[in-house]
């Protein structure tokens, strides 16, 4: 009994084909509600700065380390670069990456403990989360950054390892590159309203 | 409409007139114009940033599927 073949037809794939990987996507959506949630207090800072009517800081509270700040402010912004450049060398080969990665992560350690240094001076010279409006806004706005980077640090870590393993998935390192540049660029902007 | 959703009806509208005491703002007590313009400043701030981040991203999304188009044409 002879077969009939019929003629052979190339299957595709009907679905479009996404825009964004949905890691990132996911990632964008919480760093948008992360950037409200700085934006309020950001705000309820200025309008506290602004009824202050008078000198600020409030008499009797130190004023904070801008020029020692500025050098840690460069640390993180560096950071954000390395990590920018183990993006491309990712694209490239992804053994190219761990080195710039590694950089990163040892200078968004540099700021946190730089960081925590700071703190230790703040309230060493009175500067504490109840002396005054200002020392509760500085501990929380300044503090919830830096539980930001450790968090982002911990991502990074984590994308580190995989890729040291061979197994790290591209659009899981491009998660991982909008949460810490997020952190990164954040920090500009909370530097000059709060430390100034 | 039946009574019980007649009632409650009523009963809120009662409750819309409760919070008249409490209509003050809590964090307006300094008549500065510091103030004013903080206050002004943090409003459209808040407005935004929203607009801003949805508006970017929609942009960011348009541009892209129009190039990916394109190069299934092409």
């Amino acid at each position: 009994m002879a077969r009939s073949h019929a003629p052979l037809r190339v299957i595709t794939d009907p679905r479009p084909r996404p825009v964004l990987p949905s890691a990132v996507l996911g990632m964008l959506i919480f760093v948008g509600t992360e950037v409200m949630l700085f934006a309020g207090l950001v705000s309820a800072f200025l309008i506290l700065r602004a009824n202050a009517a008078g000198a600020w800081p409030p008499p009797g509270q130190p004023r904070l380390p801008f020029e020692e700040t500025a050098f840690n402010t460069l640390a993180l912004i560096a950071s954000g670069f390395m990590v920018w450049r183990a993006r491309h060398a990712f694209a490239q080969s992804p053994a190219r990456a761990q080195r710039p990665l590694a950089i990163a992560m040892a200078l968004g350690a540099f700021f946190v403990l730089f960081q925590g240094y700071e703190w230790v001076m703040m309230i060493g010279q009175g500067l504490t989360l109840q002396s005054s409006n200002h020392g509760s806004f500085f501990y929380l706005i300044v503090g919830l950054h830096a539980a930001h980077v450790v968090a982002g640090l911990s991502v990074l870590s984590w994308a580190w390892w995989r890729l040291r393993g061979g197994f790290l998935a591209s659009s899981t390192f491009a998660a991982a590159q909008v949460f810490w540049f997020f952190v990164v660029g954040l920090w500009p902007i909370l530097y000059l309203l709060v430390y100034r | 409409m039946s009574r019980s959703a007649l009632a409650i009806i009523w009963l809120l509208l009662c409750a819309a007139l409760l919070p008249e005491s409490a209509a003050a703002c809590s964090v307006c007590y300094v008549g500065a114009e510091e103030s004013r313009k903080a206050f002004l400043f943090t409003t459209v701030l808040l407005s935004l940033i929203p607009i801003a981040m949805i508006g970017t991203f929609a942009w960011w999304v348009w541009r892209h599927a129009r190039e990916a188009d394109a190069a299934d044409e092409g």
